[in-house]
């Protein structure tokens, strides 16, 4: 079966793909990162973003009263018509930080008060409890993009995606090198507008609007295809 | 030979990183995409002061070519293959490997003791040996230049940096189509994925290390 939708991949001055053609029973939604250490004003990066009051307003709000709600709507969709919902996670497999990128490291401990950092064992590294199952796939990562750092390409090929809808955190940082590495490795990448966020509405914007091999849609385009190709 | 550099000096910005030490040892320039025509004025004539001086001081220069294999294109991704068919003369052969516009631009060409390395991919970690080799070089920090900032240069610098090497994208030594996308990429790089800097303003830094106290003769003398 297979599906024509608007695609387009918006960049001045070069290639354009208007319509692209799928197979949406092979769609699959990666949720980056959407853990406790960035969701909970009172864990991880939150302690570090008390220094940066007008980052952290506006992060925590957009987070929790669009993206959340999206990325609940978006797996209520996807589990509707038995399409797989994979979880990536920022978790180190070492309490010491030895198995993370150097720079990452000490980035990862500046600003940010209190020890352990994002280790598999932390709170900070624990999924939200409603969103994920114990049957989804989970992919822990050391770097931004889960592409580098994990085998997520084989599990997405195992899986039998080809189009991948990567939600999440940081719009600008894990969800646009997650897009950019699935678009440049042959899946038909697509960035939710509406369920991500990055630390200012500029560096959002612009994100979205920099599409390289994948291109941004919204909560509803996304629901509108599934459910219009699928049954609602 | 060891030496600190500036790195995420925005101190306004969480989890900056405000300098890091970086090993010229363990120190290469890789240049991207900057293959025939050359119309890029400015930021070619950047690259050529940075490879340059990375030769002068036997640091690794490393280049990448983007293109494809096959002339059906089909070694690409297929989104891929379909948009590159509409590009250049129409053909979609123009950046065939072997054909005069997938070769580096004449002054910048590399010497025979130079890395050169395809892609038919954006990113350059994503369809190349790339990483074997800084592996084997063993490379640690990356200078990055090229075209197009957003495109391959981008995606070559997050593979990079999300791979552990410290990046330093060389800002007017990168070229876009569009000043908002280039802006648009510097801006979340310096943040959150390595460090942004000028052509004059690293050499001087680099400079700094390699012939550290030659300003204090110079004013000696």
């Amino acid at each position: 079966m297979s599906i024509t939708i608007p695609w387009s991949i918006r960049r001045e001055g070069h290639f354009d793909i208007t319509d692209l053609e799928i197979d949406p029973a092979r769609t699959g939604l990666l949720v980056v990162d959407v853990q406790r250490g960035y969701t909970e004003r009172r864990l991880g990066v939150g302690l570090a973003l008390d220094a940066f009051p007008d980052v952290r307003d506006y992060y925590y709000g957009r987070l929790e009263s669009v993206v959340l709600p999206n990325i609940v709507r978006l797996i209520e969709v996807f589990r509707r018509h038995a399409l797989e919902v994979v979880f990536t996670r920022q978790a180190f497999q070492m309490e010491d930080g030895r198995d993370v990128p150097a720079w990452n490291w000490r980035r990862q401990q500046i600003g940010t008060p209190g020890s352990p950092l994002f280790w598999a064992g932390s709170p900070e590294t624990e999924l939200i409890e409603e969103l994920a199952q114990p049957t989804d796939l989970l992919v822990d990562k050391a770097s931004a993009g889960p592409f580098a750092t994990s085998a997520l390409d084989q599990y997405l090929r195992n899986l039998g995606i080809e189009n991948v809808v990567v939600a999440g955190l940081l719009t600008n940082v894990a969800v646009e090198t997650a897009a950019r590495d699935a678009g440049d490795c042959g899946y038909n990448a697509i960035g939710v507008e509406d369920a991500c966020v990055a630390y200012t509405e500029l560096e959002h914007s612009e994100s979205m609007n920099s599409a390289s091999w994948w291109v941004a849609k919204s909560t509803s385009f996304v629901i509108d295809m599934l459910d219009g190709a699928l049954g609602a | 030979m060891r030496g600190t550099i500036a790195w995420q000096t925005d101190s306004t910005w969480p989890h900056s990183v405000p300098e890091l030490e970086i090993d010229l040892d363990h120190t290469a320039l890789l240049v991207v995409d900057m293959q025939n025509p050359d119309h890029y004025g400015e930021v070619t004539d950047n690259c050529e002061k940075l490879i340059g001086f990375f030769r002068d001081q036997g640091m690794e220069n490393i280049f990448v070519r983007v293109g494809y294999f096959l002339e059906d294109r089909r070694d690409m991704h297929p989104k891929r293959a379909q948009a590159w068919l509409r590009s250049g003369d129409g053909t979609g052969k123009t950046m065939l490997k072997g054909h005069e516009n997938q070769a580096i631009i004449d002054r910048l060409t590399p010497t025979g003791s130079e890395m050169v390395i395809d892609k038919n991919s954006t990113s350059a970690f994503n369809s190349t040996g790339l990483e074997q080799y800084l592996h084997a070089r063993q490379i640690e920090t990356l200078y990055v230049c090229g075209m197009a900032t957003n495109h391959c240069v981008d995606n070559t610098a997050r593979g990079a940096a999300d791979r552990g090497y410290n990046v330093v994208m060389v800002n007017d030594a990168c070229w876009d189509p569009s000043e908002r996308l280039h802006e648009a990429t510097m801006r979340a790089f310096r943040r959150a994925l390595g460090t942004v800097k000028d052509t004059a303003e690293l050499l001087t830094e680099l400079d700094g290390i390699v012939s550290p106290g030659a300003t204090a003769q110079g004013d000696a003398q």
